[in-house]
């Protein structure tokens, strides 16, 4: 099946990095350093995995992860962020995100939520 | 009021025989003017006052730095000390007790420069009548208390649009960091010399990443000493970890 995930985030290093992380873990990646750019590759391929930065130059990550919404319903959307406030969790909810990770995060967080993005799919495709 | 139910002297002692709930510290080296206003405040119904007063800037400076005090009347010429001076020394003493300017006829110019520095409101003597006098210490108190209030509030929303703005930018480097520290570990064998130094690098960087999570629990405005004499929010009690 399908395992590619879609990495975004502004900061090359990051997202350099994730790619590796997830590469190593058998997944196939794309990845953007905005969301316009985000946006261009789904319009093309059919991911269903992401893990989107919550502060990006032009549209932010809360905006992204609201447009993706509207075509993909079951997708997993893990939001990253750097600075949490309540506040912000609640709109981050309410954008439609499955999950949220606060950066430094760890590696192996990361893939656990990988695969249970998977898994989960996995199942509601059988189901 | 009679002398004996109420007397004020400049020793500073407390002569009032009741149970005060308003502490005003009156510094005017005029017995007259001093025992004028202390009998005005006494007549008061509803609201006790507890009246101290020193003749001196100087005793007057060393009560406020022993604190308790909820207001100030300060005449601004002593003998010590006279004119926008010994307000500007008052209200470097005790920024936070609110100050009430008692000048002369000739003087509101000076009064209004001190209320422009700071002081709360002025009282021109031989101007003064009850109701003046208990009005201008009830709202000083009052809109010192507000202003302080607000003050707080403006100096904890500094602080966390900095804590803010620091835990993002310190946050991506530790993000890398970390995430690198993982890849590394992972192809590397147990056995390699090189693990224990890296190893102490990520306990390193763990504590860096501790100081951001604290940052981001910043609820309060709290400060600790740090050198000679400055202050440094103090990020422990102020993200509620320490009481």
């Amino acid at each position: 099946m399908n395992n590619t995930i879609l990495i975004v985030d502004d900061e090359a290093s990051i997202l350099n990095m994730l790619e590796k992380a997830f590469i190593k873990h058998g997944y196939t990646v794309r990845s953007a350093e905005s969301a316009e750019e985000a946006l261009k590759i789904l319009k093309h391929e059919n991911i269903q995995v992401m893990f989107l930065d919550l502060k990006l130059p032009g549209i932010s990550g809360v905006d992204l992860c609201r447009q993706i919404r509207k075509d993909k319903p079951i997708a997993i959307i893990y939001a990253i962020t750097g600075y949490t406030s309540l506040f912000e969790l609640a709109e981050c909810r309410e954008a439609g995100f499955d999950d949220y990770f606060t950066k430094p995060v760890e590696l192996k967080i990361l893939w656990k939520a990988a695969r249970d993005a998977f898994e989960k799919l996995d199942r509601w495709k059988k189901g | 009021m009679t002398d004996s139910a109420f007397r004020i002297a400049p020793d500073g002692l407390k002569t009032s025989p009741k149970s005060a709930f308003v502490k005003v510290l009156i510094i005017e080296d005029n017995p007259g003017d001093a025992r004028l206003m202390g009998e005005m405040l006494a007549e008061v119904k509803g609201t006790e006052f507890d009246l101290e007063w020193l003749d001196r800037l100087s005793t007057g400076l060393e009560r406020l730095a022993g604190g308790g005090i909820d207001v100030a009347l300060l005449d601004l010429s002593l003998p010590d000390s006279q004119g926008l001076d010994t307000f500007v020394k008052a209200h470097e003493q005790a920024p936070g007790v609110p100050i009430i300017v008692l000048t002369g006829l000739d003087d509101e110019e000076l009064a209004v420069k001190a209320v422009r520095q700071g002081a709360q409101d002025y009282l021109v003597k031989g101007q003064v009548d009850n109701n003046l006098l208990v009005r201008a210490v009830r709202y000083a108190i009052e809109r010192k208390r507000t202003e302080q209030e607000r003050l707080e509030r403006e100096k904890l929303q500094g602080i966390l649009e900095i804590a803010g703005a620091v835990c993002h930018e310190l946050n991506q480097p530790l993000q890398a960091i970390f995430g690198y520290y993982d890849l590394l570990m992972m192809d590397m064998s147990k056995d390699n010399p090189l693990c224990g130094d890296i190893k102490e690098i990520k306990v390193q960087v763990d504590r860096m990443a501790g100081i951001t999570k604290k940052l981001m629990r910043i609820t309060r405005y709290e400060t600790r000493d740090y050198i000679e004499g400055r202050k440094i929010v103090d990020i422990d009690k102020a993200s509620g970890i320490v009481k």
